[in-house]
């Protein structure tokens, strides 16, 4: 029973007890009033008959009339006159007369008991007789059972107005217990919110140790992972420019290859300082590394400004910008340019030096030395040039068409794919530490004549084209009709058109709420450049999200760390960490601190952490010791597989040190 | 505690003790001697306990009326505030000998406290005046012997042409109404002179 209803009850007993005694005593002291009323009126009225039938000289004609008389006015039950000796003279008692408002059952509760009047009649010295009177009670009766009727009804609106007035008074003191409710309920789904204190002391203690919770664990995360982040950028990052460098570059670069999402498609473009050497002589070291830097300020910013942008110094003067979804080499590569030139012009130099570029698409099929070889040759013949011009590098020499071109045959694939539904999901398990699995991933593919185009391919021309809410759509409706039966939840991936879109939000929210079964098992990843760049957008969906049962994850993380601090309130499922940190994990000590490191905060906040893109058994093993409670990827997928095959149940005994490890989903 | 003075009971050392410190030795003396008169009228015939009584009250205290005694128009004096005074009105004398007889073991049912009418050329201009007596009935129906404080002797009422009757009461009924209940416990008992008498009395011992 809830404590309203229960306070509720206490209010309602109270009432009906203080009324009820209350009414009782009233009752009572009425009945008591009213017979020491009568009893007077007897006593009075004996004595006055006595007086009169004395002063009438004791003719027994003229007394038995006279209390006739007396009895004949209805108010007497009994009138009786007895003779010295005890002998009724004259009785007159009414039996008839019970008629009187009060029911029998009234009566015979709260009787009526008058003394009765009792008076001597002497005639001269002689002594005629006692004289005996009883006032009829009907009359007291009704007047009780009147009086109590009245008092009934209106302690009975007293009890209904005390009841409304309590409801309302309850309501207003228990207000502050259901935000009280929601912020535990909040902080039990990782949600580390914090509320106004109310005013009511206990709550008001209460409310105040879930926020002294809240901010130690929001600090923590803060502290943590802005921790985290320094290490990190320290590890591999130029220390002049405060780019990434050469090496975490190209590993970055192969993990978005290997990705099946927008991201496996884009633009490659490279910058290169032309006659550094010379400029360090020219101007000194410190003007030029004060000229690099701003350089990298600027990089950096350029890459921040686009979500999924990532900008490095490759070696001394080159540059290089990677900008996934972009499909106009020309462009990114002119982004890039003015950048550097905008910074150069700022500083005077008395000859700017030329900034030849190179730019290419790369593609699912690329590899990453294949891609490099391709623009170094683009970058030599822009060189050449001895302006700040950009080549573009064809894959396999073969110039593409015109963009115009392929941007309407692209419309008119896609146009139609929507129109036919021709969208579909491939999964792919993701895993718990014993092999379980855990949810599957279900990644976009588009049906187109006769061939299965992965999300590489086509992700970048929907996003050009702008269709992606229409693709986001597919995929959730998808992924719904999907855990219709399914025996694991599906997790879907949604772009940043569905966090920033409002109308995608009310439309999941209404699929949701119509497929809510299945909502419970739909799991919803969002990049984590996306959510860090539209954190608020964010947080409203994931609130709308989970309010129909959805669990929330973030994909692709360790590239904005810093950032993981603002999620404290979220409440998030899952962390999915990206497949750059885990590639050769075994073989990388500076990944490995990070990743155990990522492990142990998340874990804190209860959050399941996973690793993505794991290709190999090895990987996934040192994974294991980090602390991952889940992995994804090739080597996942031939693991699954063989894990389904066999149909063993999962052998704690594998890692019995670590089977009690985080929370899982 | 039933002060109904139907069966008369006194606790003779508290009025005692009431008497020494309200007023003086002197009174304690009189109650002890009334205690005295009181035992040795247990057993005698009724004609010896009401000259006994008669002459015990007659013969000490002095009639005054009330508004010189109690600077109140009428006051129905208890027998220990009778004794303590010295003096009394007609009815403290009728009281006093009422209580005295019960005490003595007479039965409530032949007394009755009569108020009655005094012709009298001595007290004023017309005659008359209001005045209460002690009648006694032998039998419920003979005529009562008359016990007053004016004419000191008794006398029977018929040779006593000088009083007319008009009510008479005793505390079995009456008036008195609930006698049977606590008098001092009932918030009406004030309105009654009587009764207001016999809260008083139960005070002073007498019950």
């Amino acid at each position: 029973m809830s404590l309203y209803k229960q306070l509720w009850l206490a209010i309602i007993l109270l009432l009906a007890l203080v009324l009820g005694v209350s009414l009782l005593v009233t009752t009572l002291s009425a009945k008591s009033y009213l017979e020491k009323q009568l009893a007077i009126k007897n006593a009075d009225n004996a004595t006055a008959l006595a007086l009169s039938l004395g002063q009438q000289g004791a003719d027994p004609v003229l007394m038995e009339l006279t209390l006739a008389a007396q009895f004949d006015t209805g108010f007497y039950e009994l009138i009786e006159l007895s003779d010295p000796d005890g002998n009724t003279l004259v009785r007159r008692e009414d039996e008839i007369s019970t008629d009187t408002a009060a029911p029998g059952w009234f009566r015979r509760l709260l009787p009526i008991e008058a003394t009765p009047g009792i008076a001597a009649v002497q005639d001269g010295w002689q002594q005629v007789g006692t004289l005996t009177l009883q006032s009829h009670s009907r009359f007291a009766y009704r007047e009780l059972w009147e009086t109590t009727l009245l008092l009934a009804a209106l302690f009975l609106l007293a009890a209904i107005g005390a009841g409304v007035a309590g409801s309302m008074a309850l309501r207003r003191i228990l207000q502050p217990l259901q935000a009280v409710v929601a912020q535990a309920q909040a902080i039990g789904q990782r949600q580390f919110v914090t509320t106004e204190e109310p005013l009511t002391r206990e709550f008001r203690q209460l409310v105040s140790a879930m926020n002294t919770l809240s901010t130690r664990i929001r600090s923590m995360l803060v502290q943590e992972t802005q921790r985290l982040e320094q290490w990190q950028r320290s590890s591999v990052i130029d220390p002049v420019t405060g780019l990434n460098d050469r090496q975490p570059f190209l590993g970055h670069l192969q993990t978005i290859l290997e990705r099946d999402d927008g991201a496996a498609a884009g633009a490659l473009c490279l910058v290169r300082l032309d006659g550094l050497a010379q400029l360090n002589q020219n101007y000194g070291r410190k003007a030029m590394d004060s000229l690099l830097a701003d350089i990298g300020a600027a990089l950096r910013q350029l890459a921040a400004a686009n979500a999924g942008w990532y900008a490095a110094r490759l070696n001394g003067s080159d540059f290089a910008l990677l900008a996934p979804g972009e499909l106009e080499a020309q462009e990114s590569a002119r982004d890039l340019q003015r950048a550097m030139q905008e910074v150069i012009a700022n500083h005077a130099l008395e000859e700017a030096p030329p900034l030849p570029g190179a730019a290419t698409i790369y593609g699912v099929d690329d590899d990453v030395s294949e891609l490099l070889a391709r623009l170094d040759g683009a970058l030599i013949a822009a060189e050449r040039e001895q302006v700040s011009s950009v080549v573009i590098a064809h894959k396999g020499d073969i110039p593409m068409r015109p963009m115009r071109e392929r941007l309407e045959t692209w419309q008119t694939i896609l146009h139609q794919a929507i129109a036919t539904r021709s969208f579909s999901l491939a999964e792919f398990p993701v895993i718990d530490r014993e092999g379980r699995v855990l949810h599957n991933e279900a990644l976009a593919r588009l049906e187109h004549a006769g061939q299965t185009l992965r999300a590489g391919e086509f992700l970048p021309w929907i996003h050009r084209l702008q269709l992606v809410t229409a693709l986001d759509r597919s995929v959730v409706a998808l992924a719904l009709a999907r855990l219709d039966g399914a025996a694991h939840p599906l997790a879907i991936n949604l772009s940043v058109a569905a966090v920033t879109d409002s109308d995608f939000g009310n439309w999941i929210d209404h699929e949701l709420a119509a497929y809510a079964t299945a909502a419970q098992r739909l799991y919803i990843e969002i990049p984590e450049a996306v959510a860090f760049r539209h954190i608020d957008a964010f947080k409203a969906l994931c609130k709308r999200l989970q309010n129909r049962g959805c669990r929330v994850g973030i994909e692709h993380l360790g590239h904005q760390l810093a950032d993981l601090g603002a999620l404290h309130d979220v409440g998030l499922d899952y962390l999915k960490v990206d497949s750059g940190f885990v590639r050769n994990v075994q073989n990388n000590p500076g990944n490995q601190a990070l990743l155990r490191a990522l492990c142990t905060i998340g874990h804190t906040i209860g959050v399941t952490m996973i690793a993505e893109g794991v290709t190999s058994d090895a990987e996934w093993q040192m994974l294991l010791t980090l602390g991952m409670d889940g992995a994804t990827g090739p080597g996942i997928n031939r693991l699954a597989r063989r894990h389904a095959l066999s149909r063993r149940p999962a052998d704690p005994a594998r890692n019995p040190a670590r089977s009690a490890g985080a929370g899982v989903t | 505690m039933f002060t109904s003075l139907t069966a008369a009971q006194v606790d003779f050392s508290r009025m005692q003790a009431l008497a020494l410190s309200r007023y003086g030795q002197e009174t304690a003396a009189t109650v002890d001697r009334w205690q005295a008169e009181i035992a040795a009228m247990q057993g005698l015939p009724d004609a010896a306990k009401l000259e006994r009584a008669n002459r015990f009250f007659n013969s000490r205290i002095r009639w005054l009326d009330d508004a010189t005694i109690w600077q109140q128009a009428d006051y129905w004096a208890t027998p220990l505030e009778l004794m303590g005074m010295g003096m009394g009105d007609c009815e403290d004398f009728a009281i006093a000998k009422y209580t005295t007889l019960l005490l003595a073991g007479m039965d409530v049912a032949k007394l009755r406290i009569t108020y009655v009418r005094l012709r009298n050329a001595n007290i004023n201009a017309d005659g008359s005046q209001a005045h209460m007596v002690l009648a006694y009935y032998a039998e419920p129906r003979s005529e009562p012997l008359i016990l007053d404080n004016i004419i000191a002797d008794i006398h029977s009422a018929s040779t006593r042409s000088d009083l007319t009757p008009v009510y008479g009461f005793n505390s079995q009924g009456i008036w008195v109404g609930g006698a049977r209940n606590p008098a001092s416990t009932q918030p009406e008992a004030r309105l009654s002179r009587w009764r207001d008498l016999l809260r008083r009395a139960a005070e002073e011992g007498l019950e």
